[in-house]
């Protein structure tokens, strides 16, 4: 057992482990400069949070992936069940029925269900080829069921994540080219169709969504406000906790949410860049573990925690800097929050599993059932 | 590695690439954002983080010749607040402590934007409350207010000044530049809750205003306004004013205009009571423009004090107008001619020197132009050209008739008497003595002036109409003057006049010139019984101030003073205690320091005592007193 763990921990990847601590020592300065008049105890929060998260990182480098496969199905269902109960005894906040009260903590039923779903179409597809109708019908119901109870919450956001997850997933499970050069080319058809035949009001509602700047009281406040902040930041930004818009409150959600502006108006284009080439690095190097894991299964995890990461890097830093509407996307690793950032390392920690698998000579391989 | 392996692989880098693709986007438009839009932006984080707004400069002070103030700039407490930035639900408490409805302030707010002052020189515990209240977009500000420690005394001479720290009357108004100082701009920063906070930076720093030195002696001034006050009083009189001024310099000593009004509190007053009358208001000064007609005969060499002219005993034709005097009297010489203040005989002197020669003495005396002070609305006073006056107007000009002229020029005029016929303008700033030498202009020899004030010293003799000007134990040459007012169809009204007294006093070494003007008296209308007591009064308490003893034995001893140099209750050789010809101030005076009881009827001056003869006094006696004006 010993030597099993001493093993693993041997071979993790120090590759993947540099972009994580990199990651983490921005968001150890980031959350400090958001926070650092009067709210000082969400950075100590956030520190607890990370050691977690680093300790469940590592448990979960410890499962075998087979094991992972057991529990997929289960995983699964028990969001489902999680997700169908929230209308009916989920805690409103903020307009939207979104959490389940457990007692001790609030689970987040639709957090749950992305990860599940996740590893409900890299099972699915372990042993199966994305090239007919059938099995990418099939596993877009997987994806589709999910999202539609999401939806319902209201969580646009987390059902766009959790579809375009998907759809990663199926393109690198052999969805053919000439079907995707199809979709793209009959996209703008069948969104031309669907909103001729959609109400007024919920034509107002998408409208909305996609351009919050004509309420620029709520959503719109907050967005024109990140944009004066990172805008106002330059090439090389006002400095360490000289960023005035953070400071005087101007900038919402800064701890949360809208850190990206924090790092932007502290630390410019440069900081930016910087945060951005970590992010390549990781992401990168998730995929180069897809492409040697020693199983199907385990290649197609990866594909769905890049997908994961890098759909959150790109709705979080799109919306803050005002190029995609508001949705309530954390930044992987950076934002302050518990749940967000140990399920971060958690699926890290998945990767991390798929890449100590691909080292030794376990006897199945790709393709094929990941029980067998 | 398989097919299978490399399949999977191409699809990878797909996902890569497209990984990459979505990373670009972002980068570009942090690119956008930080390099091109950076100036726009900064200016909007700029913009909204901090208000602007101006600073009244600290007002310069106001003080007299000695350094005493009279205006001053103190910091008060303001409210204000940026309009939109007020929660609507905060504005009923607000509009609790600044003791205003609230309805009223909520529609204040709602049809402005940006910055408001809620209120403004509010009491300091106002400003604690609303302070502790800690709204967003309310702060308090410190302003400043301005103070008259003297009051209503200066407020004609002063003027005052607007909310926004702008003279808009009097000296206030005419130095306004001065004083005033140049305005700062400040910068607040506020928060994303609008809280403004504390802390600002000056955009550009306030430069405090220059303080103003006047040539004012506040004691005179307060003389002259008690004076004033009392004579409009027991006259019943419409106004009035007082000019003061030092001789050797015209140096304005004291300038008082009646109705008053107290500055501190001026919006309280009606416009018409701001007016400083003693420069704003016109006269025609009657019979004190006599001097100077003699003045003109004196210079023409023709005459001589002495001369004597027919008074064609009261009745005198010129062209179809008949001119009546007074005091009809027959051959007289000049001095007489002053003395009994005849119209007739000034008219035939001003028809033998001409119109031109009498004109160049009143133009040069000042009488016909503003002070180079050119106060806030000064008058130029009214005199046609000399070639426009026929023999009517030159007759009716001699004695003070068809011209007209304000408090100040008549004073500064009589200056050319006391000061060797040298007229100097006046002046009220400190450090204008110089200038003014310079503008010294001879008007007529001094021999002329020694001549004529020594004649006008007369007229407060014996006979006289100015014997009510004297105070006691001073020589005063000075001139009466009594004019009836012009109505509106150009014509005279009847029964009102002007009552005028012009002197300079002591008349052996002028310490003093002082111009009274009482508008509009209802119970006397004669310069000698209305202004001249007022005068006399001013002198009386004037003089001692400013050091200069009452000569002894020019005039009968003055009661008060012989009483303090022997004791009251030595019966032999005791001193004749007389309350007669005393004001009733005096008389007053007179009896608290002997410490008797005084009964008084009447008012103006003592005509009879009871007991009639006082040998000795003792404190708890009782004298009655009737005063007769």
């Amino acid at each position: 057992m010993i030597s099993y763990i001493l093993y693993s921990l041997k071979n993790m990847d120090k590759v993947l482990l540099f972009s994580i601590f990199s990651l983490f020592s921005i968001c150890f300065i980031s959350v400090y400069a958001a926070v650092h008049e009067g709210n000082m105890y969400i950075w100590q929060k956030q520190n607890i949070y990370w050691i977690i998260g680093i300790i469940i990182l590592i448990i979960v480098s410890l499962i075998p992936i087979r094991k992972i496969a057991f529990a997929t199905w289960g995983i699964y269902l028990i969001a489902l069940i999680l997700l169908l109960l929230v209308p009916l005894i989920g805690d409103t906040n903020m307009g939207a029925k979104r959490w389940i009260n457990l007692g001790i903590v609030n689970i987040q039923p639709s957090e749950v269900m992305k990860w599940g779903m996740m590893l409900a179409l890299a099972y699915y597809y372990a042993s199966r080829e994305a090239n007919n109708i059938k099995n990418v019908f099939i596993s877009f119901i997987f994806a589709a069921i999910p999202a539609g109870l999401i939806v319902q919450q209201p969580d646009l956001g987390t059902a766009l994540v959790l579809l375009f997850t998907g759809a990663f997933i199926i393109l690198a499970a052999g969805f053919p080219w000439r079907w995707l050069f199809a979709l793209t080319l009959s996209s703008p058809v069948f969104l031309y169709i669907l909103w001729n035949n959609m109400k007024d009001y919920q034509k107002g509602r998408v409208m909305m969504f996609l351009d919050p700047q004509q309420d620029p009281l709520d959503k719109g406040y907050h967005v024109i406000q990140s944009s004066i902040a990172i805008g106002s930041g330059g090439l090389f930004g006002k400095g360490f906790l000289e960023g005035t818009q953070s400071r005087l409150h101007f900038l919402p959600e800064q701890h949360t949410d809208f850190i990206f502006a924090v790092i932007a108006e502290q630390g410019g284009l440069l900081a930016g860049v910087v945060l951005l080439c970590l992010y390549t690095l990781l992401i990168g190097r998730i995929i180069y573990i897809s492409s040697i894991a020693s199983s199907r299964f385990a290649s197609l995890i990866c594909i769905g925690v890049a997908a994961i990461f890098t759909l959150y890097v790109f709705i979080n830093i799109g919306m803050v800097s005002g190029i995609l509407p508001v949705v309530g996307v954390p930044l992987p690793f950076i934002s302050y929050g518990g749940t967000s950032l140990i399920t971060v390392l958690a699926a890290s920690g998945l990767v991390m599993r798929v890449y100590i698998e691909s080292k030794n000579k376990i006897p199945w391989q790709r393709p094929g059932n990941p029980l067998s | 590695m398989n097919n299978e392996s490399l399949y999977i692989k191409r699809r990878l880098e797909f996902i890569a690439g497209l990984i990459v693709f979505l990373f670009l986007l972002i980068i570009i438009r942090a690119v956008d954002l930080q390099a091109f839009k950076h100036e726009e932006y900064r200016k909007k984080a700029e913009r909204q983080r901090t208000v602007q707004y101006q600073v009244i400069a600290p007002r310069g002070a106001i003080l007299d010749a000695a350094g005493h103030t009279l205006a001053e700039s103190i910091r008060v407490p303001s409210i204000a607040a940026i309009a939109e930035d007020i929660p609507p639900q905060s504005i009923p408490q607000i509009a609790k402590i600044l003791g205003v409805s609230s309805k009223s302030l909520y529609k204040r707010l709602a049809k402005r934007k940006g910055f408001v002052w809620l209120d403004r020189h509010v009491a300091p515990e106002v400003a604690t409350q609303i302070n502790a209240l800690n709204l967003p977009g309310i702060r308090e500000e410190s302003e400043w207010q301005r103070f008259y420690p003297r009051g209503a005394e200066v407020g004609h001479l002063l003027g005052f000044v607007g909310i926004d720290g702008n003279g808009l009357e009097g000296l206030e108004r005419k130095f306004n530049s001065t004083l005033q100082g140049q305005m700062g701009i400040r910068e607040v920063r506020k928060d994303a809750a609008r809280h403004l906070l504390p802390g600002s930076n000056w955009i550009q720093s306030t430069i405090a205003g220059e303080d103003l030195e006047l040539t004012i002696d506040s004691g005179i001034q307060s003389m002259a306004f008690a004076a004033l006050a009392d004579a409009v009083r027991d006259n019943g009189a419409k106004g009035g004013s007082v000019v003061v001024i030092r001789p050797k310099d015209s140096a304005i000593l004291a300038m008082v205009s009646w109705p008053a009004y107290n500055p501190n509190n001026f919006k309280k007053f009606k416009p018409d009571q701001w007016r400083n009358r003693a420069v704003t208001d016109v006269f025609e000064p009657g019979s004190t423009l006599k001097p100077f007609t003699i003045a003109a005969a004196l210079e023409s060499k023709r005459w001589k004090p002495t001369s004597l002219i027919d008074c064609e005993n009261g009745h005198y034709r010129v062209a179809d107008y008949v001119i009546h005097d007074d005091h009809p009297e027959g051959v007289i010489d000049l001095t007489r001619l002053l003395v009994r203040s005849s119209n007739i005989g000034a008219a035939k002197l001003a028809k033998d020197v001409g119109a031109d020669a009498l004109y160049r003495i009143l133009d040069q005396s000042g009488l016909t132009m503003k002070s180079p002070i050119a106060f806030t609305g000064e008058s130029n006073g009214i005199s046609p050209s000399p070639e426009s006056w026929g023999p009517v107007e030159t007759a009716n000009i001699a004695f003070g008739q068809g011209i007209a002229v304000t408090t100040l020029q008549l004073a500064s005029a009589f200056n050319v008497f006391a000061n060797g016929g040298v007229y100097i303008p006046p002046h009220i700033l400190k450090n204008q003595h110089n200038a003014m030498q310079s503008l010294r202009t001879e008007v007529f020899s001094s021999k002329t002036a020694s001549q004529v004030l020594t004649m006008l010293e007369a007229t407060t003799l014996r006979d006289g109409t100015g014997t009510q000007a004297i105070p006691m134990g001073y020589r005063v040459a000075g001139k009466t003057g009594t004019a009836q007012k012009a109505n509106r169809h150009g014509g005279y009204a009847k029964d009102r006049y002007t009552a005028v007294f012009a002197g300079i006093v002591p008349a052996d070494r002028p310490e003093l010139i002082i111009a009274v003007v009482i508008d509009e008296p209802a119970k006397s209308i004669y310069g000698g019984s209305v202004s001249a007591p007022v005068f006399r009064n001013i002198a009386a308490n004037a003089l001692p101030y400013l050091g200069v003893s009452p000569a002894q034995g020019m005039m009968p001893p003055p009661p008060s003073i012989e009483v303090k140099t022997a004791p009251v209750n030595t019966t032999d050789n005791a001193p004749t205690i007389s309350f007669l010809q005393l004001s009733l101030r005096e008389a007053r005076v007179l009896a608290h320091t002997q410490q008797i009881k005084l009964i008084t009827h009447g008012s103006g001056w003592v005509a009879q005592q009871k007991p009639k003869k006082i040998e000795s006094l003792h404190p708890g006696d009782q004298v009655e007193i009737w005063l007769h004006e």
